[in-house]
C-alpha cells in the first residue's frame, strides 16, 4: 500500500470513513425501504410494514457497525490501532445496545447498583473498625502496658502516676515509653461553658505515634516542662465547626477549666487517639498536668524485631518488682503487654459486624441472582445474535471480547452507582451506628482507595459471574447458524429462572427472618418492666464544677437552689436526689454479699448496682413496694436501712420474709437492715443482664456531692420539660453547664443503640432483598405469561374465565414462592445460629417471626403476580389467534 | 472447533456468491430475493447479516461494487462477481457436492449396517 504524507493519510482516512458510514446508511436504507415496499404490496398498512421490515432485518446497529468497519479496515492484518479502535467501537456498541432498552438497563444497573452499593458501606465500615491498620509509622511496635489481676482476669487500662514513672524511667527493655489520659474540663467561650473531653497526652508519646500535625505544631518536650505556657492542639474537626478551618487560629488562647492555653496546632482527622476520641482538643501532659492526676494509660515502643514473649517476661518481672516498692496494689501484680489494637479481638464487635456482612452479602446474591435473571430474558436474542456473528465469521476471540467489554461498561457503571448507593448508606449509617461500632475506629469511616478497588473488584466479580457466564456458555455452545435455525431453548431458560427466583425468594427469607428476629428481640427488651416508672422522669447530672464548687457548704447550696427552682416549674410534681439515676446508674464493687444466719451465696455478681437515694426517690419513680416502707425524710444514718428488690431478696433469703433482715458485704462490713422490697428493679436499664442484684441506701440529709444527680417526676410529657428544666438551673448559675440531662425513658432506649442499629439494618436489607426477589418474581411470571399468550388465547375463547386465568398466573408466583420460602426456612436453620448471643428472650425458631416471615413473603409473590394475571385477562384471543 | 462449522460458516457467503454466478449484478435486497425464490422460502435468513457478508466478500476481492439506481430508482449499492470469485465459485461448488457425496455415502453405509 502507498503512504503518502502522514498528514494528508490521516485526513483521507477520515474521509473514507465518513463516506464508509454514510455508504453503509445509504445501502440498508435501500434494503428496508425496498422491504417496505414488498410488504405493501402484499397488502400491509405502511407503519406495519416498517415494523416488520425492521425486525426482519434483525440487529440492525450491529450489522451496521460490522459493515462500516469492514469497509474502513484496508489492511488485513489488525494493527494495535485497528484493536483499540475495535475496542472502542464494542464500547459504543455496548452502551447503545443498553440504551436501546434502558428499563432494561436501569433495572440491571440499580440491582447490582444496590447489592454491591450496600457491601461497600458495610465493608468501609468493616475496614475502618477491624481491618485497616492503625495510621500509626510504628503501629506494629506500640504496645499497651495494662495492669492485671492473674486470679479474676480483670485488667486495668491505667497505671498509677507513680507506677507510670518508673516505667517511663526504668523500664529499658522498651525503646520509649509515652503516657495518656482523659479529662473532663469545661471550654468557657465568652458567655457559654461546654463540658468536653480533652486527651491529654505526653510529648513522648506524641513522638511515638508519629503523626505530623496539619496545621503548626505538635507537642514538644518544652510543653512537659515545669512550669512551661498551657498549649492545646485542635482536632481538625473542632478546628472546622468552631474556627471554621481559620489558619490564624494558631497563637489564639482558649479557657480550660479557667486556665488559657494557647492553640500551637491542628491535628488530621485521620488522628484517633485514643481510641474513643471524642476528636476535640488535646493538651500536653506534662509535669503539670502529671500533678493533677492520680493515674495515667502508658504506652510502650518495643524494640525492632523484638520477641514479645521476651518483653513480656521481662515486662511481669518489671511489674513485680514495683509491687515490692509498693507502687502497684498487689492485686494487679501482673500485666499485659497487648498491641494498641486490642480491642478488635471484642467478640461482640466482631459478631455485629460479621452478621451485618453477612446480610450484605446476603443482598449481592440476591442482586446478581436479579441480574442473571434479567439477562436471561435476553438471553435467547443474544444467543441468536451470537450464532449469527460466528456465522458471519466474527471469529469467538471478536465475540468473548464483545462480552467482555460488555461486561466491563455494566461493571463500570453499575460500580459507579454503587459508589453513590454506599455514600448514602455510610451517612445514615453514621448517622445511626453507635459508636461501639462506628466509634470504635482508628482512622475516620469514609470511602478510600481500598474500598473503591472492593466496590469494583465486587462490581465485576458479580457481572462476570452472573452476567457473561451464561452468555459465555453461549459462545461456547452455539453452533453458528447464521442460516435457517433459530435457537430456542427457551424450556431450559425458564427452568433457570424459575430456580434463580426461587433462590432469591429464600434468600429474601432469610434477610426477612433475621430482620424479624431483631425486631422482636428489641421490642421484648424495651417492652421488661423495669420496676419503675421510667416515662415521666427526666435526669440531670450537673456535674458541680471544682472550680466553682470547692467545698460541701456551696454544693448543698446549689442542690437546694436547684431543688426550688424545679419543684416551682409547671409540670414537675416531684424532685428527688440520688448518686447516679438512670440512665447512669452507680455501681459499686465489693466483697461479696451474705445474709445474716445463711450460708454465702455462690453465685456472687462481679458488681452490684447500688444507688443512695433521698426520701422522694420512691414516689419521683413510682417505685412498687410489695413489703415495708420507703425511706423517711429523717432516716437515721447509723440504722443502715436498705431497700432491695425482690430477685435480691430470693437471693440472700430464700423464701424467708425479707424485712428486718440483715445482710452485709465481706466478712467484717456492717449488717446492712432490708426495711422495705420493692418489684424486681432494673435501674441500669433494659439490657441489664447479670446485674439482677440491686439495692438502695438512704441518702444522708445535706449529702452533697459533685456527682449527684436531679430527678424530675413530670405529670406529662417529660420531654417539654427538658429545656424548661436546663434554663431554670443555667439561672442558678450560668457558668456550671447543664449538659447530661436526659428523659429515662429515651436514655434507657438510647443505651441499646447496639440493638437498634442491627435491628434497623436488618431491616433494610430484608425490605431490599423482599424488593428485588418481588422483582425476579415478577420477571418470570410476566416471561411466561407473554410466552403463553396464544394458550391463555385458547382457554379464554373455549370459554375460560377471566379469574381461571387470573388463578393460573397467580399460582405460577404461588409456586416459585412456595418452593422459596420453604427452601428460605431450611436456611434459616443454620445461619440462625449466627445470631446466638446478639438476641434476647427470641429463640432463632421463633414460630411467630417464622409464620410472619412465610406470610410476608407469600404476600409479596402474590403482588407481584397482579400485573401479569392482570395482562392475562386483557389477552384478546381473536387478536393473538389471529396473529399465527 | 466443531468440523461442521467452516462449511456453515461460509454457507451464507455460498449462497451470496450463487446468486451472482450468472454474471447478474445485483443489490442487497435483490441478493436476498434470489436465495428467497432459490429456496422457496425454506432458508430464513435474518435479513441484515447480509450485508456484513457482502462486504467481507468484497474485502476479499470476491465481489466487486458499485454505485447504480435501482428498478424504482433508488440509489444503491450493486454487486458482481470478480474473476477470483468465479474460481472461488466453482472451487466451493465442488468441495459441497464432494460433501454431500461423503454424507450420503455415509448415511448409505450406516442404513445398511
Amino acid at each position: 500500500m502507498r503512504r503518502g504524507p502522514r498528514l494528508g493519510a490521516f485526513f483521507r482516512a477520515r474521509a473514507a470513513e465518513a463516506w464508509a458510514d454514510e455508504a453503509v446508511d445509504l445501502e440498508i436504507r435501500h434494503h428496508l425501504e425496498m422491504r417496505i415496499d414488498e410488504l405493501i404490496e402484499e397488502g400491509m398498512d405502511e407503519a406495519a410494514a416498517r415494523a416488520k421490515a425492521e425486525a426482519a432485518f434483525g440487529e440492525m446497529d450491529r450489522y451496521r457497525a460490522e459493515c462500516v468497519a469492514l469497509q474502513r479496515r484496508e489492511e488485513r492484518k489488525m494493527r494495535w490501532t485497528d484493536r483499540v479502535d475495535g475496542v472502542f467501537r464494542d464500547v459504543v456498541l455496548g452502551i447503545r445496545g443498553l440504551r436501546r432498552s434502558p428499563m432494561f438497563a436501569l433495572t440491571l444497573l440499580l440491582t447490582l447498583g444496590i447489592g454491591v452499593g450496600a457491601n461497600t458501606a458495610i465493608f468501609t465500615v468493616v475496614d475502618a473498625v477491624l481491618i485497616r491498620p492503625l495510621p500509626y509509622p510504628l503501629a506494629d511496635r506500640l504496645v499497651d502496658i495494662n495492669p492485671a489481676d492473674e486470679n479474676s482476669g480483670i485488667q486495668l487500662t491505667q497505671l498509677r502516676k507513680e507506677a507510670a514513672l518508673a516505667w517511663r524511667d526504668e523500664a529499658d527493655f522498651l525503646e520509649a515509653v509515652g503516657f495518656w489520659a482523659d479529662e473532663v474540663q469545661v471550654w468557657s467561650q465568652g458567655e457559654t461553658a461546654t463540658r468536653l473531653t480533652t486527651h491529654l497526652i505526653s510529648p513522648e508519646l506524641m513522638t511515638m505515634l508519629g503523626v505530623p500535625p496539619l496545621l503548626g505544631r505538635s507537642i514538644v518536650e518544652s510543653d512537659a516542662a515545669p512550669g512551661a505556657q498551657r498549649i492545646a492542639i485542635l482536632s481538625e474537626e473542632r478546628w472546622s465547626s468552631d474556627f471554621g478551618r481559620d489558619p490564624d487560629v494558631l497563637g489564639a488562647s482558649i479557657e480550660l477549666d479557667g486556665v488559657p492555653h494557647t492553640i500551637v496546632g491542628v491535628m488530621p482527622r485521620s488522628f484517633r487517639f485514643p481510641i474513643t476520641s471524642t476528636r476535640d482538643v488535646i493538651t500536653a501532659l506534662g509535669v503539670d498536668a502529671m500533678t493533677d492526676l492520680a493515674q495515667v494509660g502508658v504506652v510502650g515502643l518495643l524494640p525492632e524485631q523484638a520477641d514479645t514473649a521476651v518483653i513480656h517476661e521481662q515486662a511481669r518481672a518489671f511489674q513485680a518488682g514495683l509491687v515490692d516498692e509498693g507502687l502497684v496494689m498487689a492485686a494487679f501484680s501482673d500485666v499485659r503487654v497487648a498491641p494498641l489494637d486490642d480491642w478488635r479481638d471484642n467478640p461482640r464487635i466482631q459478631q455485629a459486624l460479621r452478621v451485618l456482612m453477612g446480610g450484605a452479602m446476603l443482598i449481592l446474591l440476591v442482586a446478581g441472582m436479579n441480574a442473571a435473571n434479567l439477562l436471561l430474558v435476553r438471553g435467547s436474542a443474544r444467543r441468536s445474535e451470537i450464532s449469527v456473528r460466528l456465522a458471519l465469521g466474527g471469529g469467538r476471540g471478536r465475540v468473548v471480547r464483545q462480552l467482555a467489554v460488555e461486561a466491563a461498561i455494566v461493571t463500570i457503571a453499575s460500580a459507579g452507582l454503587a459508589v453513590l448507593v454506599s455514600v448514602l448508606t455510610l451517612e445514615s449509617i453514621l448517622a445511626f451506628a453507635p459508636r461501639e461500632v462506628t466509634g470504635w475506629s482508628a482512622t475516620p469511616v469514609e470511602l478510600t482507595g481500598r474500598v473503591g478497588l472492593f466496590t469494583v473488584v465486587l462490581a465485576g466479580l458479580v457481572s462476570a459471574l452472573f452476567g457473561v457466564a451464561p452468555l459465555m456458555g453461549s459462545v461456547a455452545s452455539a453452533a453458528p447458524a447464521g442460516v435457517g435455525a433459530r435457537t430456542t431453548d427457551g424450556r431450559r431458560t425458564q427452568k433457570w429462572r424459575s430456580g434463580l427466583v426461587v433462590g432469591e425468594v429464600a434468600l429474601s427469607v432469610v434477610l426477612l427472618a433475621g430482620a424479624g428476629l431483631f425486631a422482636k428481640s428489641f421490642t421484648s427488651l424495651i417492652r421488661t418492666d423495669l420496676g419503675f416508672d421510667a416515662e415521666r422522669v427526666v435526669t440531670v447530672r450537673p456535674g458541680l464544677l471544682e472550680m466553682l464548687y470547692p467545698d460541701e457548704e456551696s454544693r448543698r447550696a446549689y442542690f437546694q437552689a436547684a431543688r426550688e427552682a424545679l419543684l416551682g416549674l409547671p409540670g414537675v410534681v416531684g424532685v428527688a436526689l440520688s448518686t447516679g439515676a438512670p440512665p447512669s446508674s452507680g455501681v459499686t464493687f465489693g466483697d461479696p454479699a451474705m445474709a445474716e444466719g445463711l450460708p454465702m451465696p455462690a453465685d456472687q455478681p462481679d458488681f452490684f448496682p447500688y444507688s443512695v437515694v433521698d426520701a422522694a426517690f420512691a414516689d419521683v419513680y413510682g417505685l412498687r413496694f410489695v413489703a415495708g416502707r420507703p425511706f423517711a425524710a429523717d432516716e437515721d444514718p447509723e440504722a443502715m436501712a436498705r431497700i432491695i428488690d425482690l430477685e435480691t431478696a430470693r437471693w440472700l433469703f430464700g423464701e424467708d420474709a425479707p424485712i428486718g433482715r440483715r445482710y452485709r458485704m465481706g466478712e467484717d462490713g456492717d449488717w446492712w437492715t432490708v426495711v422495705g422490697v420493692v418489684e424486681d428493679l432494673h435501674l441500669h436499664g433494659f439490657n441489664d443482664a447479670g446485674q439482677e442484684i440491686e439495692w438502695l441506701a438512704p441518702m444522708e440529709p445535706g449529702e452533697a456531692s459533685s456527682y449527684l444527680s436531679l430527678s424530675v417526676r413530670t405529670s406529662g410529657d417529660p420531654s417539654a420539660l427538658v429545656l424548661p428544666i436546663r434554663e431554670a438551673l443555667l439561672e442558678i448559675d450560668p457558668n456550671q453547664p447543664v449538659d447530661d440531662i436526659h428523659v429515662v425513658y429515651d436514655g434507657l432506649v438510647d443505651a441499646l443503640s447496639r440493638e437498634r442499629f442491627l435491628m434497623r439494618l436488618m431491616g433494610v436489607f430484608a425490605a431490599l432483598g423482599l424488593g428485588l426477589a418481588t422483582l425476579g418474581t415478577f420477571g418470570v411470571v410476566s416471561y411466561v405469561v407473554r410466552r403463553r399468550y396464544r394458550e391463555i388465547g385458547v382457554r379464554l375463547a373455549l370459554g375460560a374465565g377471566v379469574e381461571d386465568i387470573r388463578g393460573m398466573v397467580v399460582q405460577q408466583g404461588v409456586r416459585l414462592a412456595a418452593g422459596g420460602i420453604v427452601l428460605g426456612m431450611l436456611l434459616c436453620v443454620p445461619l440462625g445460629r449466627t445470631l446466638d448471643g446478639l438476641l434476647r428472650d427470641v429463640s432463632t425458631a421463633d414460630p411467630i417471626v417464622l409464620a410472619a416471615t412465610a406470610l410476608t413473603a407469600f404476600v409479596a409473590a402474590v403482588a407481584a403476580t397482579a400485573g401479569p394475571a392482570r395482562w392475562a385477562t386483557k389477552v384478546d384471543p381473536v387478536e393473538v389467534l389471529g396473529a399465527e | 472447533m466443531n468440523p461442521n462449522s467452516g462449511l456453515l460458516q461460509g454457507t451464507l457467503e455460498f449462497l451470496i456468491l450463487q446468486s451472482l454466478k450468472g454474471g447478474d449484478s445485483r443489490h442487497g435486497f435483490g441478493v436476498l430475493r434470489w436465495i428467497r425464490d432459490a429456496s422457496d422460502g425454506a432458508l430464513e435468513i435474518e435479513e441484515g447479516a447480509l450485508y456484513p457478508a457482502l462486504h467481507r466478500l468484497e474485502r476479499k476481492g470476491w465481489v466487486a461494487s458499485e454505485w447504480g439506481l435501482s428498478e424504482k430508482n433508488r440509489r444503491a449499492k450493486f454487486y458482481t462477481l470478480t474473476r477470483v470469485g468465479r474460481t472461488q465459485v466453482s472451487r466451493q461448488e465442488k468441495d459441497w457436492s464432494r460433501y454431500v457425496d461423503v454424507v450420503g455415502r455415509v448415511l448409505a453405509v450406516a442404513s445398511e449396517g
